[in-house]
């Protein structure tokens, strides 16, 4: 039996040759780098090496759940994927579906590279067009409050506010890329399909409810599941450059309060230990999706 | 199917494990290779004059540079000096942002440079890195030897030894000593220019100084007929908790927001006189007459801003970030607060910043290394490192260094062009900074604005002590919370984002945060420093 499966391997091998290329990536930057995990257990020393540093149990674990910050920090970061994710996943959705049904295909092309172009900012031009456009004074946005006749608001130093701009700005930088997938998706539908039930005398909305998304639902899931499984992880360096004190109190996620503490600080036992909880949470929410989809629908990750 | 996925899984763990042994090998030799390097004699060094080592001594430095330095290697005094003592120094240096990242991790590696130079280190680092680790060696014994300029300067200030030295006895690194006052104070600088137009006299209370912030602001005294006077600046929000605060009786010992009386340490950010203050800086901002971005900590603004005199009042070391107008400027004693205090607080013991200066355990010859900095703790040395080479930079005039006109006028700015010569801009390098030397930084027109705050600075100033491990664990885990929490609430009060009527949930939120455990550790830590 294990030969068979040696020969199977060895006759296509120029097939795992090119498998090898990844699992040696995955395992220098995703496997090794977790044997360093142990230090969220123990107290780092470094001229003891992370292999011989003394282990201390849960007391990094303890300290951090106790901390005043932790449920702010949970809180925040919860609540921000949360919102990132019912704004952010559906709107390239409605795009795509948008540009699928638009008839005029110059306009199509126009629409399509119109709202992927700001992909490519760099997230730095993102936060500095944020501070340029929201400014009280000078910024665009408040102008045309002033319009209206409304008071100018200082959006960056708002606490309530950086959650929507955050949000808000994300949506704008990446729906356009977002929705190209799905436009792969729908694009592959039968047309045949969409004949029928026009024959049918299907209306437009009819036919997208009834032939487009159901074409592009696995697609629709499985990239929902890749999402949940980066749930935590929301834009570390975005919340970082938009943070200053007065927004810190929505703003600090377990991501920028582990670079701070740990990085900066050098407290790396502690933060592993706040590191690890996050990506717990992150792999057990990946599992309980998973699960549902598997059970309701067809398409799972595994 | 099934056994197919089992066939992977093995592979992959196996192929695992195989990296796991082979980096735990690679370890054990480069660990093994580093404990070797310990010993070794004196390695041919001269106890006196130069050169310092007949064949060239060679270290690796790792260090911190600032903005207006010159890559180090280029620095004029580093070139002059490997030339004279025979010591190459292979400099590592890294931007000043992103710094303190850079050293944690070189020590989280143990990958570490033969010196730290201008690295930054903080008291926490020597007691971590140095009495805890081992990474950093104990000087005490090598300033005996090979430190002449060093061991008097302890001899005449046998306090400011006591204060850099670890709990357990050793010294880890050297401090920068500042003689001369002068340059380890902050001083209060006023708008001369605006006063006599407006023909109003300096402050001297809160009164009168809420008055001439107001006609700072209306009565346009540049004379540009728009409104871009800045009344009143502070550069971030450090300032908030160490420039005004002595007017309201809050000092700053220990290097924390500490006041010391009769031996009793206390943490003041829970006070009534703190909020009383708070308020004023509240008022200060709603009124336009506090600058808006002071919370941002935006140095090339504040920089910036400093260079067109749009401050009318504000506070700083010397005047290099605007020499060219600083003419327009004079000091201010510090005004007489509400609860009639006169103090100007913002001000560092003599040997200060403390870890300027560090060897590792990885240095071959540290002898040599003590040999190469003790001379900048000398007259000499301090006026080399200063100003550079006589005739070239600088040149005596009536017995004092005066630095050429192609360096005062260059075109780049002064500080530019300093950062040529010497690591002068930035500060924070371990040399002796007395009244003969102090140059730039100390002009005529800095020494004049310090003649007003000087009487003003406490006698007695502790800096911040070196923690032995259970109370720098407490320190640390109590400070995390207490500090993020009071400068965020802090910053939301002066910008009118948390009301004052918040202030007794703010205290009562210390109070859950432990502050009285973190006055107890401080109240410890000083009296094991007092014995």
């Amino acid at each position: 039996m294990q030969g068979k499966l040696l020969r199977r391997m060895l006759t296509r091998y120029d097939l795992y040759l090119l498998l090898l290329v990844p699992m040696v990536w995955y395992i220098v930057f995703k496997y090794y780098p977790m044997y360093g995990l142990q230090i969220a257990f123990k107290d780092f020393s470094p001229s003891q090496g992370i292999w011989d540093s003394s282990w201390v149990g849960l007391k990094h674990f303890d300290r951090f759940f106790s901390s005043y910050y932790f449920w702010q920090l949970l809180w925040n970061t919860v609540s921000l994927s949360l919102y990132s994710l019912i704004v952010g996943f559906p709107i390239p959705i409605l795009l795509a579906l948008l540009i699928h049904e638009t008839p005029s295909r110059k306009f199509k092309k126009w629409l399509q590279n119109a709202t992927y172009m700001p992909h490519f900012l760099s997230l730095i031009v993102i936060i500095g067009m944020l501070n340029i456009f929201l400014d009280p004074i000078t910024g665009m946005v408040n102008r045309v409050l002033a319009v209206f006749g409304m008071d100018p608001v200082d959006f960056m130093r708002k606490a309530e506010w950086f959650q929507t701009i955050f949000v808000g700005s994300g949506v704008w930088q990446n729906m356009g890329w977002g929705s190209i997938i799905y436009l792969a998706a729908l694009s592959s539908i039968d047309p045949t399909l969409y004949e029928a039930a026009k024959m049918d005398g299907a209306s437009r909305m009819r036919r997208i409810w009834h032939v487009s998304l159901p074409g592009i639902l696995p697609t629709i899931i499985i990239l929902f599941i890749l999402q949940i499984g980066s749930w935590m992880d929301v834009g570390f360096e975005k919340a970082l450059l938009m943070q200053n004190p007065i927004n810190a109190e929505r703003s600090d996620i377990i991501a920028t309060f582990v670079y701070k503490t740990g990085i900066q600080e050098g407290q790396y036992s502690y933060t592993a230990a706040a590191g690890l909880f996050n990506s717990v949470v992150d792999f057990i929410l990946l599992l309980l999706v998973n699960g549902y989809a598997r059970r309701k629908t067809e398409s799972s990750l595994w | 199917m099934k056994r197919k996925r089992k066939g992977t899984v093995l592979l992959l763990a196996g192929a695992m494990a195989g990296v796991l042994t082979l980096s735990a090998c690679a370890k054990e030799s480069a660990d093994t290779n580093g404990g070797a390097s310990a010993e070794g004699q004196n390695g041919g060094v001269n106890t006196a004059g130069f050169p310092i080592v007949k064949d060239q001594a060679s270290f690796t430095v790792f260090g911190c540079k600032d903005p207006n330095q010159a890559a180090w290697k280029d620095v004029l005094v580093f070139k002059e000096y490997e030339k004279k003592s025979n010591v190459h120094m292979d400099f590592q240096e890294t931007p000043s942002q992103g710094c303190a990242e850079k050293k944690n991790l070189l020590f989280a590696s143990n990958e570490l440079p033969d010196l730290f130079l201008r690295a930054q280190l903080t008291n926490d680092d020597l007691a971590k890195y140095g009495m805890q680790e081992k990474q950093l060696i104990p000087l005490e014994g090598l300033i005996d030897q090979y430190a002449p300029n060093l061991k008097s300067l302890f001899e005449q200030y046998p306090d400011e030894k006591k204060a850099i030295t670890a709990p357990d006895g050793h010294i880890y690194a050297l401090p920068q000593m500042r003689v001369l006052g002068s340059e380890r104070s902050e001083k209060i600088w006023i708008n001369k220019d605006w006063l006599q137009k407006l023909n109003l006299q300096a402050p001297t209370n809160v009164e009168e100084l809420k008055k001439v912030l107001v006609a700072f602001r209306d009565q346009d005294p540049n004379g540009n007929g728009k409104k871009d006077e800045i009344p009143l600046g502070l550069r971030d929000m450090g300032m908030v908790f160490s420039e005004l605060t002595g007017s309201w009786g809050l000092d700053r010992q220990l290097g924390y927001n500490i006041n010391i009386d009769n031996d009793k340490v206390h943490i003041w950010v829970a006070d009534d006189r703190f909020k009383d203050m708070l308020m004023f800086l509240n008022e200060m901002y709603k009124e336009n007459l506090l600058w808006a971005d002071f919370y941002k900590g935006d140095i090339p603004k504040w920089r910036s801003n400093l260079s067109q005199a749009n401050f009318g009042m504000f506070f700083i070391q010397a005047s290099d970030p605007f020499i060219n107008v600083e003419n327009q400027f004079t000091g201010m004693a510090p005004i007489k607060g509400p609860f009639g205090d006169q103090k100007f607080v913002s001000a560092q013991p003599i040997a200060s910043p403390t870890g300027t200066f560090a060897i590792t355990k990885v240095n071959k010859n540290p002898e040599a290394a003590m040999r190469w900095v003790d001379y900048f703790y000398g007259d000499e040395g301090s006026l080399f490192f200063r100003f550079g080479v006589e005739g070239q930079t600088y040149e005596m005039k009536d017995g004092k260094p005066v630095m050429k006109d192609s360096v005062l006028n260059d075109s780049r700015g002064v500080m530019a062009a300093m950062g040529d010569i010497n690591l002068v801009p930035g500060g924070g390098f371990p040399h002796l900074v007395t009244e003969k030397t102090g140059g730039l930084t100390n002009n005529e027109k800095v020494m004049e604005v310090y003649g007003y705050v000087e009487k003003y600075i406490p006698q007695t100033i502790y800096g911040a002590p070196i923690f032995d491990k259970a109370a720098s664990e407490k320190i640390l885990s109590l400070r995390a919370d207490i500090d993020k929490y009071v400068n965020e609430s802090v910053a939301k009060f002066i910008l009118g984002e948390l009301s004052f009527d918040r202030w007794d949930a703010y205290v009562n939120t210390l109070k859950k945060m432990q502050l009285d455990e973190l006055e107890k550790a401080y109240q410890q830590a000083y009296d094991t420093m007092k014995q």
